[in-house]
């Protein structure tokens, strides 16, 4: 808009038009006005209610760039097709079937190739939290991973839970996913059925079930377990008999564990729940993909989490210290065949960078001589 | 174990669960329609269970139940969220949809001040401080840690700090007409630094994302050999 009230220039040639033209009267560009009205009339739903606005020149290209910009949305982008590599599929078979045999060859033979890790300290201090609870003291045990890391999460999980029940304390099952439920209870009669013991709720054992409304429910939670949860999975009365009669708020809880595959999950927990827990340890089951994201809340010595267990190398150490028994290779994985895939997955990492590094200098070397010649 | 011990609950499923996890592994060779299936199955059964979750775990228990109770306090306190629950329903047609939107509002405005409030107090707060700690440990009380290595790791954890900071440090200026908007030489160094520390943080992610995957790939051929070794034995 120029500065006198009665014309309005226009951006494409900084023509001086009449205020009530809609078109450029030397170029033919769309004016402001009526470049806004057709812009917002591609809006669904929004009737064109701008007028004669006074638009500065800056504002004129903004909208044009927005126009374009909701122009170009609307259309389909043709993709190109990438001419198909030759040998991709042969590559991606020969590799899956590589890595196959090597997992039906270690899970066949059955024989252990691959010593037992050792417990990290972490894993130490994870122990040495268990091993402080008192009969019928009450755990927090959080189950929130996704079914699909059940095969990780079990063999990460069983030997803690074991611990626990060992001590004769009481886990309470709680979840923020809804399928978790469901996974507590799969999850003790899975170590039901490796200890020999079957695991009784409500005598040894609870499961509250699904928690909803995510960080927002998790606080109302740590502040108010009884009220936000007044019931068990299974329609019955949660807070009754002992030894949960007691709890009041989260840090009535002696220990809280969190078993998870996700970093935002327990970070949730971390900052939600934390606060509330008032001095009672925060303890972490994680899976190997969560596991860095998550060292810092342990490692910076905050206190904010206070023991943590790792990925299957965690779980098979934590088996093996503690002083029960399980027969750990009845259900899940084996630790050799898990060793033996990792190692299989490095060595065609590495060969996949050797020969990307090999092509690299090939594809240079080619370069360089096209250069040379005339 | 042989075939005939399992109980036939537990036959049905393994079967099902071997002829599933063929199906998902066929996707190797190609997308073809028996991965489909699979991928079609598992979102109708977790929807679905997930429904039946919700509606048994939380609509029963904490708005029916409580309605039904009889204390006008209790049936008070539940009349909200439901008006508010009805309210939200409203975004399904477009003509009443603006009547979702308090409620709308509402959710995303909790929510949000609740994690961010959580992020602050309980991440940032915390991290920068014992970051800071770790710090003041080092420099300014030389006999309390007599450990250089924790100087060392402390240092790094500086470094890589400030560096990745650096690296998303994206305010350029334009020093030539006619070229390219550049950060300062110097950000550019510390930036490049930075770089390296983001690979290896991914890097450390990636080894964690395939040892997670392993162990489920692992679990499921496990799962596969005992089924196969149940069914052939006598």
């Amino acid at each position: 808009m120029s500065d006198e009230d009665d014309q309005v220039t226009c951006a494409e040639c900084g023509f001086e038009n009449p205020l009530e033209a809609e078109r450029c009267q030397n170029c033919g560009a769309d004016l402001p006005a009526a470049f806004a009205e057709n812009l917002l009339a591609q809006v669904p739903g929004q009737e064109p209610f701008i007028n004669k606005a006074r638009i500065t020149p800056a504002q004129q290209v903004h909208l044009r760039l927005l126009g374009e910009m909701l122009a170009v949305e609307g259309q389909a982008l043709l993709l190109g097709i990438s001419p198909r590599r030759a040998g991709y599929t042969t590559l991606r078979i020969g590799t899956s079937l590589v890595l196959f045999l090597v997992l039906l060859f270690s899970l066949l033979a059955n024989k252990p190739v691959f010593t037992h890790p050792s417990l990290t300290s972490e894993a130490l201090e994870a122990r040495q939290l268990v091993y402080a609870l008192t009969p019928g003291a009450p755990v927090l045990f959080v189950v929130d991973y996704q079914p699909g890391f059940s095969g990780e999460m079990t063999r990460l999980g069983q030997g803690v839970l074991a611990h626990i029940l060992a001590q004769r304390a009481y886990p309470v099952f709680l979840s923020t996913h809804p399928t978790g439920p469901a996974q507590a209870e799969v999850f003790i009669t899975d170590l039901g059925i490796n200890t020999g013991i079957a695991y009784l709720t409500p005598d040894q054992y609870l499961n509250l079930g699904y928690l909803p409304g995510g960080p927002s429910g998790l606080l109302s939670f740590s502040q108010a377990p009884q009220q936000v949860m007044p019931l068990t999975a299974d329609g019955n009365s949660a807070w009754q008999d002992p030894p949960l009669q007691t709890i009041q708020s989260l840090s009535d809880f002696s220990l809280v564990l969190v078993m998870t595959e996700d970093p935002d999950t327990a970070r949730t927990w971390i900052e939600q729940a934390g606060p509330q827990l008032q001095g009672k340890p925060l303890m972490l089951l994680l899976s190997a993909q969560a596991e860095p994201s998550l060292r810092p809340y342990l490692e910076s010595g905050s206190g904010q989490v206070q023991g943590m267990v790792s990925g299957v190398s965690g779980g098979v150490a934590y088996q093996d210290s503690a002083v029960f028994t399980l027969q750990s290779d009845t259900s899940g994985i084996t630790w050799s065949a898990y060793s033996l895939g990792l190692w299989v997955g490095a060595i065609l990492l590495l060969l996949a960078g050797l020969y990307g590094v090999f092509r690299l200098v090939r594809e240079q070397e080619n370069e360089l001589s096209r250069g040379d010649k005339p | 174990m042989t075939w005939s011990s399992f109980s036939s609950a537990d036959q049905v499923g393994m079967v099902i669960g071997f002829l599933l996890t063929l199906s998902v592994f066929s996707y190797l060779l190609r997308d073809n329609v028996l991965f489909r299936l699979v991928i079609h199955i598992f979102i109708g059964v977790a929807t679905a269970y997930v429904a039946v979750v919700i509606l048994y775990n939380v609509v029963w228990p904490q708005l029916l139940l409580p309605l039904g109770s009889g204390d006008p306090g209790t049936i008070l306190l539940v009349i909200i969220p439901l008006l508010l629950s009805i309210l939200l329903l409203a975004r399904a047609f477009p003509r009443l949809s603006s009547a979702g939107s308090p409620p709308l509002a509402f959710l995303v405005g909790v929510g949000a001040a609740v994690a961010i409030g959580g992020a602050i107090t309980g991440t940032i707060v915390p991290q920068v401080l014992a970051a800071i700690n770790a710090g003041v440990t080092q420099t300014t009380f030389p006999g309390a840690t007599r450990n250089w290595m924790d100087a060392v790791n402390w240092g790094v954890i500086l470094l890589g700090t400030l560096a990745t900071l650096a690296y998303f440090h994206f305010s350029a200026r334009l020093r030539n007409p006619g070229q390219t908007p550049s950060r300062a030489a110097w950000i550019e160094e510390i930036a490049g630094v930075g770089k390296l520390f983001i690979a290896i943080t991914l890097g450390a992610i990636f080894a964690g994302v395939y040892a997670a995957a392993m162990a489920a790939l692992v679990e499921r051929m496990d799962a596969m050999v005992q089924f196969l070794q149940a069914l052939l034995a006598k």
